[in-house]
């Protein structure tokens, strides 16, 4: 019995009882890890990869057993902790069973998508267009709504935090080998790296080294050999870049520069205290030109070099600016570049016309020598005052010439040689067989003669250097070549010698401040200092220095006037001034500025002082008046003065307005041409945005210039006026049209006469009609007509183009049709077939190549430019009428993947202007007209159904394409050839294929030349295919072809070619590590070569004999082996092989 | 959003592949225009590449594009039957693989482009729906290998359009003809098979994308419906047109940051979904 007394002792103790028990079952019990789990995981080979069902596992938590076994990690298998993904690379045996035991992450970290539904969200701002691109909400336009309340929005952003890189690329070595070629060993390199090295340093990198050969002194030696390299680095105080880049130096105005470089740059610090240095090869040689267009051409206007060559240009080194717009690359846009011929062709959306003013800069490719560019710069601010400084210096590297040789007596020669290229003239007599022989005359002194073409013993290349000035002269054409004969000292126009291109260096050296006091006033400041020199390895030449200037003072804020607020009053003083030596590396003056100071335009104003005052009036935010005065004097003998009152306005109504007067005189003017000239300018253009659906606007252009130095004839007077509106929407259309007149005058004895006038209307229309059906027309026509004898005779200019799309619906398909026109130039150029005796040639009487024959060929371009309208059109179809079909019944499996479609395409350049008939394309039109430069008509329906059946899928096609050639004088080819196709491919069993191919073509060819006629050929061919495949398992793959070709020429004596292969081929694949192919087939071969439509110089005899085999292992996921070769064996001649083995590796 | 219906810069006419390339700009197969627009991080129109035509540089209704870092660009010219290749900055490169030439036409037989993808290191897998196989070529446009043939069993495929490929060398193929997503693995073994749900007819092609935190996503091209998963096989979120007017899913690709970004040919455009996650803690 327990007393009361005992209770509170007996509750005591057994609560130390309790505690001590349950303290003990703690201690004996211990909880398994959070996030423990094991896995069974029964295997089932080929299967390699098993997923475990959890992501985001904890790695070095995992250990797995088959039976007794252990398995080595990263050895036996691997795993994917964060896809949760089990990777066996060990052999187990079909049912075993591996235990896999490891820790997960008990929440996953927050990537899941909660999203069911999109919805729009509020249209973005229009201030977002500086949202970062990390901020993800910006301008997302929709997003997948969050189903569950109380789901977070936290937005995901990958990569923030610790350096993550990301190195990928594939590295190879191969080794090429055949029987009749060299061993070659091969490597190419494709290294792609980006990332964060740090929370704020970002890094991207490439590097791309294709197919260089190895050998022993290494492959590539030099940044600029390297197909592609690029490694950049970001960060909040420093980057740099090292590779292909382009240099950019915008600050002030007397050492801008953009160049594409191969290099490295560093820079660092920001705007308080910051550096740069560059150190690069350049890519081309910069150019700056500015032209005005030809009325009706909207290209290819040629792009040369300095020297007027026709010269690669550097891609993407072009910037392009059409009436001071700026231009942007692409045919959809509004210019297209042809950068191997040098060549810029606006797009049909610009119309270029005699009264456009095209400025390009652009670099051409380096001819001469390597060239290298050095950079430094830096900038400081401390409270108002900002300094900066650059230096740059690009140079040819004389010692390093690219596309010629230098020795001693050429280094002589420009060590020499003064700055004129004239006198720059190395050894141009070489020993060894060439055309011309070395005769002494009576005092021994050596000439030379012409003795045929590889008919002499030396070789000779004389240049040019003006008449009387030289010893030779052109004396005959042989071969296409150019014999010169000595006609006696100094009585000739050429000298023996090559030209040597002079190695050329210009530095500049260039800084300035800014200073600003006050919020409302700024003081700015600038010095340049160039150093060229034309020639660098001379030794007599001059280096010219120049200097150049320039100072800014500028006020502007809120004023007020006997108490009451007048607006915002701003005033401007600048001077600036730069010597006839100075040279910039880049464009000093927007182009055709000269026409700004009443110059006439393509006659830059080589130095300049100009002295300029401007004030400005803002009564409103929206309105400011400004008013100019200023000076200028320039090549020592201009002057000019210029007064210049603006207008600007914003809001609704959209004013820019300047009228202005320029008197300028030119002292040393020629007898003839004015001394004193003049311009009067007025501008306006107005836009008003007060009505949502229409946007009127109207712009007037005056100008009267008189440029002194000059006569009348280079006067410029013109009125232009433009009418247009924009309708963004009416509708379904966006339309926009305009319309223009403009009067041109010249001037004689004082007075203007009219000229030209010009009518120009625009219209352009996108539209989304019913349907789905989209629209896009846009049409521009021109019209320059005379006023007066002797101006330019009219000129018509169409461009435009159309656009129309309608689809029938997702299941039934669309069709599409389209044009495009424009005006283009082609050059004229002569092909001359010449007779050289039996034998002594290598073409036929048509021009063709033969190899062997009785003629040469000539070819020589004239320099005259041929106008043409250029069109194109296409039209397709597609339709799917079985696409509603249900693919469950027999009906549904034949016709419900019936594909039915039709592809019409052609485009043609003809002499003359356009007409709606040139969109009406035919074959025959093509064919005979023979105005029609060149064009091409391809005319394709095709019909294919019973892709879902066993045994009748099925596939017709007939093809119909004409082309015609006449770009030489008098002569054409054109081509017309007619194909037919069936194709039958059966899949009775999943393991079957079989496919069957008729193909029959006729081809008809007429070719003429000056004083042949015309030949006309037929070609005739037929080919019957087939090729049966089984598929006895996933690993292989065997089939059996074979194919039947028939060729015959009409009217020919020879027999058809007839050849019958036949052949197995097999492929074996396991489990996409092992792959073999092998193809091998023989060829029964009846009559003679194969005969082409026009005759060729390399006649096609089949082979007896062709193999391929080509077989690749991979030995690791990214590391593949791969061996091929393959073989043929001609008539008549004994097997040749071809082969390679090569490594991959993909990391 | 990004573009609308036209002819000019910056618009589009029925666009139907998407990829982001390494400095976040995202690039659109206008296939209807016959060229490549591209859109900087924020959306606004940068510039296009392109026009019709055969020649280097020029398509024929491209359909698909990919990048792959900075090694270049890719476009599938399914009109000329061809890829072409182009640097990170629009640059042509010229043709990496064509279908025409025939030591390819000897090999492969007739190929019918589907979709493709490039992986990391260049090389390219494309799907073909001719004889509905993968085909694998190395950076320079050599045949590496071919995987699958026609049929329903695990590895096989019938109209397979979308491919998509992880950085490891497995692939996602959209599987339409039998209305499924295979995953495979660096050497062509299933690692599982998904089914997109119903309404994922398969009849237009899928595309498929791959985000870099293995989540994928599928479109149907007919049917205008987007589905996202985990490649657990989880649906994380679908997406089914509820009008003519509302988003009609075409060819998907993830950024960076895990948004999606899909093109509406129907519609001309293309939409950017914004990725939201769960709060640690949420239920």
């Amino acid at each position: 019995m327990i007393s009361r007394r005992s209770v509170p002792l007996v509750l005591a103790l057994a609560a130390v009882v309790a505690l001590v028990a349950v303290t003990v079952a703690a201690a004996a019990f211990v909880p398994p890890p959070p996030g423990r789990h094991e896995n069974r995981i029964a295997i089932a080979p080929p299967q390699t990869v098993y997923p475990l069902g959890r992501r985001f596992l904890i790695a070095g938590s995992d250990t797995a057993w088959v039976r007794d076994r252990l398995l080595v990690r990263g050895a036996d298998y691997f795993l994917d902790g964060i896809s949760g993904e089990f990777r066996l690379n060990a052999t187990l045996a079909p049912g075993d069973t591996v235990r896999l035991a490891y820790r997960a992450l008990l929440l996953p970290p927050p990537t899941s998508y909660l999203g069911l539904a999109a919805r729009p969200l509020a249209p973005p701002a229009p201030s977002l267009g500086g949202a970062p691109p990390g901020d993800a909400g910006a301008r997302d336009s929709m997003r997948l709504s969050a189903p569950r309340p109380g789901a977070g929005t936290a937005t995901f952003a990958a990569g923030a935090g610790g350096p993550a890189l990301d190195l990928a690329g594939t590295k190879s070595v191969a080794l090429d080998f055949g029987s009749s070629r060299d061993v070659a060993l091969r490597q190419s390199l494709d290294l792609n790296v980006r990332g964060r090295l740090s929370p704020t340093v970002e890094l991207l990198g490439v590097l791309s080294d294709r197919n260089t050969p190895l050998t022993t002194e290494g492959g590539t030696r030099e940044l600029a050999e390297l197909d592609r390299i690029l490694l950049e680095i970001k960060g909040p105080q420093a980057g740099g870049v090292l590779g292909d880049w382009t240099l950019r130096q915008e600050r002030g105005e007397f050492a801008r520069v953009s160049r594409e470089l191969t290099g490295v740059e560093a820079r660092g610090g920001g705007d308080e205290l910051g550096a740069r240095a560059a150190l690069a090869s350049v890519k081309g040689r910069f150019v700056s030109r500015q032209f005005q267009g030809t009325e009706g051409l909207q290209g290819p206007y040629p792009l040369p070099d300095e020297d007027g060559r026709a010269i690669p240009i550097v891609v993407g080194s072009e910037e392009v600016w059409l009436d001071g717009e700026r231009m942007a690359r692409g045919e959809a846009a509004d210019y297209a570049m042809d950068y191997e011929r040098g060549t810029i062709t606006f797009s049909a959306r610009r119309l270029v016309s005699a009264a456009s003013r095209i400025a390009v800069d652009y670099q051409v490719s380096l001819t001469a020598y390597r060239r290298t560019l050095s950079a430094f710069g830096g900038q400081a601010r401390r409270g108002p005052l900002s300094l900066y400084g650059q230096f740059l210096r690009e140079g040819d590297a004389a010692t390093r010439p690219l596309t010629f040789t230098l020795d001693e007596s050429d280094r002589f020669a420009l060590e020499t040689a003064p700055d004129s290229a004239t006198f720059a003239l190395g050894s141009g007599v070489s020993p060894g067989p060439g055309d011309y022989d070395g005769v002494a005359d009576t005092a021994g002194v050596t000439r030379f003669a012409f003795a045929g073409v590889g008919e002499g013993d030396f070789q000779v290349v004389f240049t040019a250097v003006g008449a009387g000035l030289g010893d030779y002269a052109e004396s005959t054409l042989v071969a296409g070549r150019t014999a010169f004969r000595y006609v006696g000292a100094a009585a000739g126009s050429h000298i023996i010698g090559r030209r040597l291109p002079l190695p050329t260096s210009l530095a500049v050296l260039d800084g300035g401040l800014s200073f600003a006091p006050v919020p409302w006033a700024r003081l700015e400041g600038e010095l340049a200092h160039s150093t060229s020199r034309a020639n660098t390895l001379s030794q007599t030449g001059t280096t010219r220095q120049g200097l150049a200037g320039s100072a800014r003072a500028t006020a502007r804020g809120p004023a007020r006037l006997f108490g009451h607020d007048v607006g915002t009053l701003g005033a401007t003083f600048n001077l600036r001034s730069f010597d006839p030596e100075f040279q910039s590396p880049g464009r000093l003056d927007p182009a055709f500025s000269e026409e700004d100071w009443g110059a006439p335009a393509g006659q830059p104003l080589t130095a300049q002082d100009r002295v300029a005052g401007v004030v400005t009036w803002a009564p409103r935010p929206q309105v400011e008046f400004g008013a100019e005065l200023a000076h200028l004097d320039a090549d020592t003998d201009f002057a000019a003065r210029r007064r210049r009152a603006t207008v600007r306005a914003t809001g609704r109504l959209r004013l820019d307005g300047r009228i202005e007067r320029v008197d300028n005189e030119r002292a040393d003017a020629a007898p003839g041409t004015n001394v004193e000239g003049f311009r009067n300018k007025a501008v306006l253009a107005a836009t008003w945005s007060g009505w949502r659906r229409f946007v009127p606007n109207a712009s007037i252009d005056f100008d009267d210039r008189v440029s002194p130095g000059f006569s009348d004839s280079a006067a410029v007077r013109y009125r232009a006026w433009n009418l247009g509106a924009s309708a963004p929407t009416l509708g379904p259309f966006d339309l926009t049209a305009s319309f223009g007149l403009r009067h041109d005058a010249t001037r004689a004895a004082g007075a203007w006469l009219p000229s030209t006038r010009a009518v120009n209307g625009r219209f352009a229309t996108t539209a989304r009609l019913g349907g789905d059906v989209t629209a896009a027309v846009g049409v521009e026509r021109r019209l320059r007509t005379p006023e007066a004898d002797g101006a330019p005779a009219e000129q018509r200019t169409d461009l435009g183009y159309a656009r129309l799309r309608q689809p029938f619906g997702p299941r039934l398909g669309d069709h599409e049709v389209s044009f495009e026109w424009t005006g283009e130039a082609i050059e004229e150029r002569l092909r001359e077939v010449r007779f050289v005796g039996n034998g002594g040639g290598a073409y036929d009487s048509l021009g063709n190549f033969t190899g062997r024959g009785d003629y040469i060929v000539v070819l020589a371009a004239t320099g005259n430019f041929e106008r043409i309208v250029r069109t194109s059109g296409s039209y397709r179809l597609e339709l799917k009428p079985g696409g509603g079909l249900d693919p469950g019944t027999s009906t549904g499996r034949l016709l419900g993947d019936t594909r039915l479609s039709l592809l019409v395409q052609a485009s043609e350049g003809r002499r003359g202007g356009f007409t709606g008939a040139d969109l009406l394309y035919t074959p025959k039109r093509i064919l005979s007209r023979d105005d029609i430069v060149f064009g091409t008509y391809v005319i394709r329906p095709e019909v294919g159904f019973g892709g879902r059946t066993r045994w009748a899928q099925l596939l017709f096609r007939l093809e119909r394409r004409s082309s015609a050639d006449r770009q030489f004088e008098g002569q054409a080819t054109t081509r017309d050839e007619w194909s037919e196709e069936a194709r039958w491919r059966t899949r009775p069993d999943p393991r079957w294929l079989t496919e069957v191919v008729l193909r029959g073509a006729q081809g008809t060819s007429m070719q003429s030349a000056p004083g042949f006629g015309s030949v006309t050929r037929r070609l005739t061919t037929q080919l019957a295919s087939g090729e049966v495949t089984w598929l006895p398992a996933a690993a292989w793959r065997v089939g059996v072809l074979g194919s039947l070709d028939r060729a015959e020429l009409a009217n020919d004596a020879a027999d058809p070619s007839r050849v019958v292969r036949l052949g197995p081929r097999l492929t074996w694949t396991q489990g996409g590590r092992w792959r073999v192919e092998t193809l091998v087939r023989h060829a029964w071969i009846g009559g003679g070569s194969v005969p082409p439509l026009v005759p060729s110089g390399f006649p096609v005899f089949p082979d007896t004999w062709d193999y391929t085999l080509e077989t690749s292992v991979r030995v690791r996921e990214r590391v593949s082996i791969v061996l091929g070769g393959n073989g043929r064996k001609p008539v008549d001649r004994s097997f040749v092989h071809t082969g390679r083995a090569e490594l991959r590796a993909a990391f | 959003m990004m573009g609308r219906f036209g002819v000019g810069p910056g618009e589009l006419t029925a666009p139907q592949g998407v990829a982001v390339d390494p400095r976040g700009r995202i690039l659109v197969a206008d296939t209807g225009n016959h060229r490549i627009v591209r859109f900087d991080s924020t959306g606004a129109a940068i510039d296009q590449f392109g026009g019709f035509g055969s020649d280097d540089g020029r398509f024929d209704r491209p359909t698909d594009v990919a990048t792959a870092g900075t090694l270049g660009i890719w476009v599938l010219d399914r009109g000329n039957e061809r890829i072409e290749k182009f640097d990170f900055e629009g640059r042509v490169l010229g043709t990496v693989v064509d279908l025409r030439t025939p030591p390819v036409r000897e090999r492969l037989g007739t190929v019918e482009p589907g979709g493709f993808a490039v992986d990391r290191s260049g090389q390219i897998t494309l799907s073909d729906l001719a004889e509905d196989r993968l085909i694998e070529f190395d950076p320079l446009g050599a045949i590496l290998r071919v995987r699958g043939f026609f049929g329903e069993r695990p590895g096989s495929f019938s109209d397979p359009s979308g491919v998509a490929v992880d950085p490891r060398g497995g692939a996602l193929v959209g599987d339409a003809g039998n209305r499924r997503v295979q995953q495979l693995d660096p050497f062509s073994s299933v690692v599982c098979t998904f089914t997109p749900g119903p309404g994922f007819g398969g009849r237009g092609g899928y595309a498929v994308a791959l985000a870099a935190d293995s989540v994928w996503a599928v479109s149907d091209r007919a049917s205008g419906r987007l589905a996202v998963f985990a490649t657990s096989g989880a649906p994380l979120a679908l997406h089914v047109p509820r009008d003519k007017h509302d988003l009609w899913a075409s060819g998907l690709a993830f950024d960076a940051s895990g948004r999606l970004l899909v093109t509406d040919a129907r519609h001309h455009r293309v939409v950017r979904l914004l990725r939201h996650a769960r709060s640690a803690g949420a239920p």
